[in-house]
């Protein structure tokens, strides 16, 4: 039996887990606890702020999270944390902490890339074997196939996110940040009815968000004189997600892949739920997605992940648990798979 | 370089200082700024050393330090 404590705080959410593996490999979520960090309509998290707000945090959710599963710190195996990508500020919070954690109890660290941490955990809960993963957040956005020990890119952004052209677009129109612009922009779609045209921009296995955002910085006052927020809420999600469908689709047809796994916070969309489990299905195919707990930012994935290359026999050295915004997902051996 | 500054925190213990400072040595430098963090052997003092191209750096670098230490020396009396 294995027990990990997962610390997640690339972004504004502040995520604590506890992971165990028993001797047969059953995995069981012991705590998953997290804090976000909201800021006003119109305006978006900074980084000092960000990570302020983390520092306050995250000692109470430590405790919070071993409460939660009753244990104490020395009934930890290992103490995983996010290397990057994310942002730096943030990022280093956990890594602070996991260092002090291991140093006082002489406890081994892993230090998680935060792409694949959704990757094993998004495996985890749902069983899917080999599929393409489509990974949809604020900071990234990536279409991902498993090959040779690697964690393939084989499409991404060329710019922004999608979930971070979700989110400014959210403080053009001044809607709320709680529980999070994404949540908010999919709730008001649904009220939404008149479509107006926006610029789709795929491009071979890639896509591009910035310019479709700076379209609608241009235009939304004059668009709203036209059409309600619902509109162009509705307009906004139907154009994103049909190109992430369209870059998935081009991906399974290239690997012949029957599975398809939604991964991160835009993830939580039941619209894109919809839209991907649609073509999926036309293709005989079978569509995996989890719940808000697991799609957005939390400690337990990196917990899953940690667990799994610490059985693998990787450990992170002291002197290489410093945090990198930059951590490309196909840069790490996944040595725990064939 | 021009502008340096010394900063010595003592802790509850030798062992709390070493972990303090082995726990801040594992990150990178920022731009033109070297940090050091030791504590001499029996000596419950924390050692932080920067050196920065000018003042306006290292001030910077000495307020991002000083949360460092406040959060690391918080989680040890919370985990000790």
């Amino acid at each position: 039996m294995t027990v990990a404590l997962g610390l997640e705080s690339s972004a504004n959410k502040i995520g604590v887990g506890i992971m165990r593996h028993d001797a047969a490999g059953v995995a069981t979520v012991l705590a998953n606890v997290r804090r976000t960090y909201v800021t006003p309509p119109g305006t978006g998290f900074l980084p000092k702020d960000t990570a302020k707000h983390h520092r306050n945090c995250v000692i109470p959710l430590v405790i919070e999270a071993l409460q939660v599963a009753g244990l104490s710190v020395t009934d930890l195996d290992v103490i995983c944390f996010t290397k990057g990508p994310g942002m730096g500020g943030p990022l280093h919070v956990s890594a602070l902490i996991a260092r002090t954690l291991s140093l006082l109890w002489n406890i081994p660290l892993v230090g998680v890339n935060h792409c694949i941490g959704h990757i094993e955990m998004g495996r985890m809960i749902t069983g899917a074997q080999n599929p393409v993963v489509l990974y949809v957040s604020g900071g990234n956005t990536q279409v991902i196939a498993y090959a040779e020990k690697r964690y393939q890119i084989f499409g991404e952004t060329l710019d922004i996110a999608i979930g971070n052209c979700l989110d400014r677009f959210a403080r053009i129109i001044n809607l709320s940040n709680d529980p999070s612009p994404g949540y908010n922009i999919e709730q008001c779609a649904k009220k939404g009815s008149k479509f107006v045209d926006l610029p789709y921009t795929v491009k071979g296995m890639d896509m591009s968000f910035s310019g479709i955002l700076s379209h609608l910085e241009k235009t939304a006052k004059t668009m709203l004189s036209e059409y309600s927020k619902e509109d162009l809420c509705f307009s906004l999600q139907e154009n994103l997600f049909a190109m992430l469908v369209e870059v998935t689709e081009r991906a399974m047809a290239h690997v012949g892949a029957r599975e398809v796994l939604i991964v991160g916070g835009v993830g939580c969309n039941e619209r894109l739920q919809e839209m991907m489990g649609l073509m999926v299905q036309q293709r005989g195919g079978h569509l995996f997605a989890t719940d808000e707990s697991f799609c957005i930012d939390n400690g337990i994935m990196i917990a899953q992940a940690g667990l799994l290359m610490f059985k693998s026999g990787h450990t992170t050295p002291l002197e290489d648990t410093w945090c990198t915004q930059r951590y490309r997902t196909d840069s790490v051996l996944v040595s725990w798979r064939d | 370089m021009p502008a340096s500054i010394r900063i010595e925190i003592p802790f509850d213990s030798q062992r709390h200082a070493a972990v303090a400072a082995s726990t801040l040595s594992a990150d990178k430098n920022p731009k033109y700024t070297t940090m050091t963090f030791s504590n001499e052997s029996d000596s419950n003092v924390l050692l932080v050393c920067i050196e920065s191209r000018d003042a306006k750096l290292l001030r910077t670098a000495v307020t991002s330090i000083m949360e460092s230490v406040q959060l690391v020396s918080d989680a040890i009396d919370a985990f000790k």
